[in-house]
């Protein structure tokens, strides 16, 4: 039994839209020093699941290979100079992005016992600090009502 | 007793405990309707299981009983110092408007999930259109989604199902500029609720393969703490399927989404203020792939005739659904046979929940293998979960423990009739005199009217939906060579071999509520009615649905000027001769957080929304202006109509009269109209509404960039300014325009009738309003537009 997390983003020289529209949401709250957003859509697989499974998921059914790149991992690596926040779905509320990628699994022939849950990270950098990403992650990124996010320095450290 | 079901002590309670186990258990119902319910109970020597309690909370709620409507009310109307009482019945004053017109093509109205209107021989058109503004207030994007998920599956719902072609959306936000530090602890931005409104309805019409092609976006910062979502549907379906009959020993199948501890009390939530900790399960999220197969599969069972009534799943879940369509017989249910999400759901969280694109019908048993086969074919989940009886009994099961059993008749009926009281003051209005001299330039004024978000271009949030899938839309919300000008209605052609088409419009003005709800009524009817017949709809044959969103129904003053509005609604519909056929109403949108005084109501707030026969979608009308030299006339009379008008709050004035529709000259003005569209002696066309005749022609002249030059002095008169003359919102106004050799025929056939020659469509690019000669307006096509497309970049 092992936890793992598919990470799908845009390819470097593809222009990440989600990014620049959440920026823009950023830059509708008054925080204008960001550098970049970037965006990337995490899918935690949890279960009797292996990463040679995963890349056969991930390539077949998550990602767009023209647009899009993903990496796995166990632990949700830290990128320097950059803050992340991931938003993830609270218990009890439906994930139909999950349902239907576990049922896009089960429909290769996957087997195995699983479970899905799905989230998405964001990636930001700039002159801001810590008060200023808890103020993104509340008003632009996650609705509290659904959703529960963590924030990260470049360190790793989580602040929330 | 097993103990799957738990017991509520509500015989024996006193008044005070029984309020307490209302308020705890979020069943939003009063002292009396405890006490019934604890009347009942004694009578049958035991007390209810949660499950009973849950159910009767679900039907009896304001969502989905209409209390506030249904109860009688002792209204009191002053004017002038003078009070005049009268009885009212909300629901009965609106129906009986159909009734008295008596309408030949109303086929179905206030009995089903949508109101059914003939459109040909063969077919009928059904229309609804429903609010889910808590859940958007929350969550925007999963609210607006399953806003529009839940008014399709009404469709599907009517009769036997119909088949959905048009969606329609009216948002009502807060200003987009107010600051985030100015917002309650709870309340979402303005700015951000707009864009997840906007894709909540975009992904989930779009998914479906639905056009979205209606619709209106208001701001005000009235609705900056509880936003409006209005999400319509129209549908075609035979005339033959129209009806349903549940039949005593159908069964009962449950067919699409899994159920699941999401939407756990949305019926008994809507009716209860905003605040702060709202619990996550209040929430529902939509899957629009699974609703598209639901309804693709509906369609096929429908016409291969496997089943012998429908209804969809929406507020209330299954209770509603099953409790509604057995009312008249009773029914079985075992809750451990609905396919469920979560397997640790207690029997009434699953009676209850509304979770998304589900489905109930009801089937004969010798038709039920078939109908399980075609939906397992299309890989749609489908059970059967009981049957319904003639027992006139609610009867559920879980695992063989009844926890549930209630007489249909108390269910349906037991409900005690509120009895309200309610007033009204009617303000004196007056207009300021006009003396004075006029403004020299009012080139600025227009184009900060042009840029202000409700009049502004909507084609950020047009664009973002496919008006164009399935091939049926006529006439699309942006029209003109460049897709500039927004339209006044969209035309669809529902059958794909015929050239009938109808048209879809609305009416919604909340700025003349706030001083004035029954002129407001008059207003938004008339706009729907305008819109629709200024596309081509023919004014004899349109058709109105009603829905009143209002804020805290407990004060009597907000009682008494939803009356008012009621009012307006009967005389206006009357006048205009438009039947309602379908209508709902959202009260108690308010919000208390923890520093306001008082609770916060959103204004008074009525939607309109129109459906009229469109003889040949070939002879249709679109706004922006064809031919250079063509004429241009103002149809209608402009008198000085300020009070709520757009341009008096860029002005930042709150006097004036609301505008009164005079639908004694404005109908048959209306009826020539639609002759002279048909005969296409009037080649583009469209209404006066905000903004007056000075915004209408700005949309008609920047369109085709062909610009126009016209002038007041036909209709100068003494005590009117020539701002007044252009910004006034006079209702029963169109301009038209004419091509140059036909002038003479239409002014003959326009002979009796108020009409005023404007001016010509110019080819300079220029819009140019003269007054005595000199310019009032002189603004090149390019900077209006500019300006017009400026308000919604945030």
């Amino acid at each position: 039994m092992a936890n793992y997390t598919i990470e799908v983003r845009s390819k470097k020289e593809m222009p990440d839209i989600s990014g620049l529209e959440t920026a823009r949401g950023i830059e509708d709250i008054g925080i204008a020093c960001l550098e970049s957003v970037s965006v990337a859509w995490l899918y935690r697989f949890g279960g009797d699941v292996c990463p040679s499974m995963l890349r056969e998921i991930a390539e077949q059914v998550l990602i767009d290979p023209v647009i899009q790149e993903y990496e796995i991992y166990p632990d949700s690596p830290c990128k320097d100079g950059f803050w992340t926040v991931e938003v993830w779905f609270r218990k009890g509320v439906t994930d139909t992005v999950a349902a239907t990628a576990a049922e896009a699994a089960r429909d290769m022939g996957i087997g195995a016992s699983f479970s899905v849950s799905t989230g998405r990270k964001y990636y930001l950098s700039g002159q801001i600090g810590a008060g200023d990403v808890d103020s993104i992650a509340r008003k632009v990124l996650a609705n509290e009502l659904i959703h529960d996010f963590t924030i990260s320095d470049f360190t790793g450290q989580i602040k929330k | 007793m097993k103990g799957y079901a738990s017991r509520v002590k509500i015989v024996g309670a006193s008044d005070r405990e029984l309020c307490e186990i209302s308020r705890k258990n979020l069943l939003s119902l009063d002292l009396a309707e405890m006490k019934e319910i604890r009347k009942y109970f004694e009578a049958l020597g035991r007390q209810p299981t949660d499950c009973e309690i849950e159910t009767i909370a679900q039907t009896w709620s304001e969502h989905c009983y209409h209390k506030t409507f249904k109860a009688e009310i002792e209204y009191t109307e002053v004017e002038g110092g003078r009070e005049k009482k009268e009885k009212l019945v909300l629901i009965r004053e609106i129906m009986n408007v159909t009734q008295r017109l008596g309408a030949e093509r109303c086929v179905s109205v206030f009995k089903d999930n949508a109101g059914i209107v003939r459109f040909d021989r063969d077919n009928g058109m059904a229309f609804k259109v429903e609010t889910h503004n808590h859940p958007s207030a929350l969550e925007p994007y999963g609210g607006a989604g399953t806003g529009t998920g839940g008014v399709i599956r009404d469709i599907l719902g009517v009769g036997r199902g119909a088949f959905p072609i048009l969606n329609t959306d009216v948002f009502c936000f807060g200003m987009p500029g107010v600051s985030h530090s100015e917002l309650p602890a709870g309340v979402l931005h303005p700015g951000r609720i707009y864009k997840g409104v906007v894709s909540g309805v975009r992904d989930y019409g779009n998914r479906m393969g639905i056009p979205t092609g209606n619709g209106a976006i208001i701001f005000d910062r009235g609705y900056q703490n509880n936003p409006l979502v209005f999400c319509g549907t129209l549908g075609i379906i035979p005339l033959s399927m129209a009806d349903k009959i549940v039949c005593g020993d159908d069964l009962i199948v449950v067919a699409g989404g899994r159920t699941g501890r999401d939407g756990i009390h949305g019926a008994t939530f809507s009716s209860v203020k905003l605040a702060k900790d709202i619990p996550t399960s209040v929430v529902q999220i939509g899957n629009p792939i699974v609703e598209k197969k639901l309804m693709d599969v509906i369609i096929r069972a429908r016409d291969l005739n496997l089943y012998n009534a429908i209804t969809d799943c929406g507020a209330g879940g299954l209770s509603s659904a099953v409790g509604e369509m057995g009312e008249k017989t009773g029914a079985e249910v075992r809750l451990d046979d609905v396919p469920l999400k979560d397997s640790s759901l207690t029997p009434w969280e699953i009676w209850i929940s509304e979770s998304q694109e589900r489905m109930v019908l009801s089937v004969p048993s010798g038709k039920v293998e078939s109908l399980l086969a075609l939906f397992a074919s299309e890989d749609v989940e489908a059970a059967v979960i009981g049957r319904f009886r003639k027992t006139g009994s609610l009867d559920l099961y879980f695992k063989d423990e009844k926890v549930c059993s209630l007489g249909m008749k108390f269910l349906h009926g037991g409900i005690p009739r509120k009895n309200l009281k309610a007033r009204f003051e009617i303000r004196e209005e007056k207009e300021a005199p006009s003396a004075g001299r006029a403004k020299a330039d009012l080139s600025g004024d227009a184009l900060g009217l042009l840029a202000d978000p409700n009049i502004s271009s909507k084609e950020a949030v047009i664009t973002q939906y496919d008006h164009e899938v399935q091939s049926r839309t006529v006439l699309k919300p942006l029209v003109g060579m460049e897709k500039k000008a927004p339209s006044d209605a969209v035309v669809m052609r529902p059958v794909y071999d015929d050239y009938r088409g109808v048209a879809v419009s609305c009416g919604i003005n909340p700025f003349y509520g706030m001083k004035d709800p029954y002129l407001m009524a008059g207003c938004c009817i008339e706009e729907a009615l305008r819109n629709a017949v200024s596309s081509g709809a023919v004014p004899g044959e349109v058709s109105i649905l009603d829905n009143f969103c209002w804020g805290d129904v407990n004060d009597l003053n907000l009682l008494g000027s939803l009356a008012r509005c009621v009012k307006g609604c009967r005389d206006y519909a009357l006048a205009y001769r438009l039947p309602f056929i379908s209508g709902k109403d959202s009260l108690n949108n308010f919000f208390h957080g923890a520093v306001e005084e008082k609770p916060v109501s959103i204004p008074g707030t009525l939607l309109i929304s129109a459906v009229g026969i469109v003889r040949d979608v070939r002879k249709i009308c679109s706004t922006e202006l064809k031919r250079k030299g063509s004429l241009l006339y103002l149809c209608g009379m402009t008198f000085k109509e300020m009070g709520g008008s757009a341009y008096y709050r860029l002005l930042g004035r709150d006097d004036g009269r609301v505008p009164k529709p005079r639908p004694g000259e404005t109908l048959p003005l209306m009826e020539e109209l639609n002759s002279l569209i048909e005969d296409r002696l009037v080649i583009s066309c469209h209404d006066c509404s905000d903004g007056g005749l000075a915004a209408a022609l700005c949309e008609m002249s920047m369109s085709g960039e062909y610009g126009s030059e016209v002038s007041l002095d036909n209709l100068a008169e003494e005590k009117i300014l020539p701002e007044e003359i252009l910004f006034s919102e006079s209702q029963g106004r169109f301009i038209v325009e004419v091509e140059k050799n036909r002038e003479a025929e239409f002014e003959r056939r326009m002979k009796g009738k108020p009409y005023y020659f404007l001016g010509r469509v110019s080819g300079e690019g220029r819009i140019k309003v003269l007054f005595d000669g000199r310019p009032l307006v002189d603004v090149s096509c390019c900077d209006a537009e500019k300006a017009w497309r400026s308000g919604l970049t945030w």
